[in-house]
């Protein structure tokens, strides 16, 4: 979705417009609010769960973090393929889909959904990872498409989101 | 991407352009909305042939499964099916959490099938304010049978009643005493009743859950003078009886064409439908007024402290609007 310039307002809200750590939940809250402005409507991700062996809470937490930070959060289910994934995260046109994977099948998994995804011109989806290793919220771009490794635990979950908002925005 | 776009993809039953049309249609953006006016323009000749059934019901009544079992029946039986879900959004945050599809993992998957879960953004009443013109993008993209799923709390029923040709409502067995709290209001807006869950142990009780809700309906007058409102058991689970109410649908559908009431309700519809248009965009504009905008907050802080009266601050308010 395009940026609509004259419905947004000028200002951009930069990380160190806010201080301090309490109120990054909050600067979250506003970029949502900016993104809502942009885009006629909140964030959308899709949850879900690839490869053979999840857990159903594992992926109710991570909804429940994005949907307390105002996104509007789709859950998937436990042990899909990549086709189902891309299926639902088309019909429901999401911003982006979090994944939940075995860290080894991350790369095969997310360039299979990213080329179904392009395949059905829903190559602006950015696809993300939720997993145990700690980035520190940041996001890497692979060099093939818009599918990234991104590490947060429910602890590191702000950082994570505030990268992943300003690469949707 | 210009309407003709849209119009093609959704003609052409592309999943990927169907969806974005319904993001168009649900974005609060003028622009998206004029676009999506456009698409509407264009695609309503091709639609208003689906037959569009309501499926109301309180939590855990097992609307998701009965979506899901009646939804792959009707695949089977060569339709395709559309379903619109509406959640409820979160008050405190605005997100909200929609998780429906998950249990329909079957019906996800069917190429004819098409299911979207629609957040309700704080619109009251809980179905999502443009849940109709959704129904006009799966209509012109082919779907024969669309699926309204309701929360069944509140103001919701009454939307979505006035949106589709037959409201089902699901119930459980064991209603006796549910029965009582039941508002009325739910029973006159269904086209039929439906006890979910007749399976197992639960066959008999469903058997006399029908019994006294077929006697609670004889005290209702009927809307219709071609129909009374049946009411049926099934089991999603089992996938026994679903065909009854299958076949309930068709046998209104047939009754209420013949007497030309289909049509009338559908014209009817169309009034409310306009109506409801103006509510919202009269609100809208309501709360776009910078005369309102400005004095807003002082006047809500004087109703809070006492100092004006609600009916006072009111005409104030309106008066504001009017200038």
């Amino acid at each position: 979705m395009k940026k609509m310039p004259d419905a947004g307002g000028g200002h951009v809200v930069k990380s160190a417009d806010v201080a301090g750590e309490a109120s990054q939940l909050e600067l979250i809250k506003r970029k949502v609010n900016q993104f809502v402005a942009q885009n006629g409507r909140r964030p959308r991700v899709l949850v879900s769960h690839i490869g053979p062996s999840g857990q159903r809470r594992t992926l109710n937490q991570v909804a429940a973090i994005f949907a307390r930070r105002g996104f509007d959060v789709d859950i998937g289910s436990i042990c899909q393929s990549p086709q189902q994934v891309a299926v639902m995260a088309i019909e429901n046109d999401v911003h982006m889909v979090c994944l939940l994977c075995d860290p080894e099948r991350q790369s095969r998994m997310g360039s299979d959904l990213f080329d179904l995804l392009r395949a059905n011109g829903s190559d602006d989806t950015l696809v993300v990872f939720f997993g145990d290793m700690d980035t520190g919220g940041n996001l890497r771009q692979t060099p093939g498409g818009r599918y990234s490794p991104v590490g947060f635990r429910p602890a590191s979950a702000d950082a994570a989101i505030d990268t992943i908002l300003d690469k949707l925005t | 991407m210009d309407a003709e776009f849209y119009i093609d993809g959704v003609l052409k039953k592309k999943r990927a352009i169907i969806a974005k049309s319904i993001t168009l249609i649900e974005s609060a953006l003028p622009a998206h909305q004029q676009l999506a006016q456009n698409i509407l323009d264009g695609l309503l000749p091709y639609a208003g042939n689906a037959v569009r059934i309501g499926i109301s019901g309180v939590p855990g009544v097992g609307k998701s499964t009965f979506i899901e079992s009646f939804g792959m029946m009707l695949i089977e039986k060569g339709h395709r099916v559309a379903v619109l879900a509406v959640d409820p959004s979160s008050s405190r945050s605005g997100g909200s959490i929609m998780g429906d599809k998950t249990r329909m993992e079957r019906l996800a998957l069917q190429p004819n099938a098409f299911i979207r879960p629609s957040p309700t953004s704080g619109t009251l009443g809980g179905v999502a304010k443009k849940t109709r013109e959704s129904m006009i993008i799966c209509e012109a993209a082919g779907h024969d049978v669309i699926l309204v799923e309701t929360v069944g709390v509140g103001q919701s029923e009454t939307a979505v009643a006035s949106m589709v040709d037959f409201f089902l409502v699901l119930m459980l067995a064991g209603a006796g005493d549910e029965l009582q709290g039941i508002k009325k209001g739910i029973l006159e807006l269904s086209d039929a009743i439906v006890i979910n869950k007749a399976d197992g142990n639960n066959i008999e009780r469903a058997k006399e859950a029908r019994a006294e809700y077929e006697s609670a309906l004889n005290l209702m007058e009927s809307k219709s003078s071609v129909w009374s409102v049946p009411v049926l058991t099934c089991s999603a689970l089992t996938m026994d009886g679903l065909e009854d109410v299958w076949k309930a649908i068709s046998e209104y559908r047939q009754k209420l064409t013949e007497a030309g009431e289909l049509d009338e309700k559908r014209r009817l519809q169309a009034i409310d439908w306009m109506w409801s248009l103006v509510e919202n965009g009269l609100k809208d504009r309501f709360f776009e007024n910078q005369k309102v905008k400005s004095q807003l907050p002082a006047i809500i802080g004087a109703v809070e402290k006492g100092q004006t009266s609600p009916t006072a601050a009111a005409s104030e308010l309106l008066s504001l609007h009017g200038k």
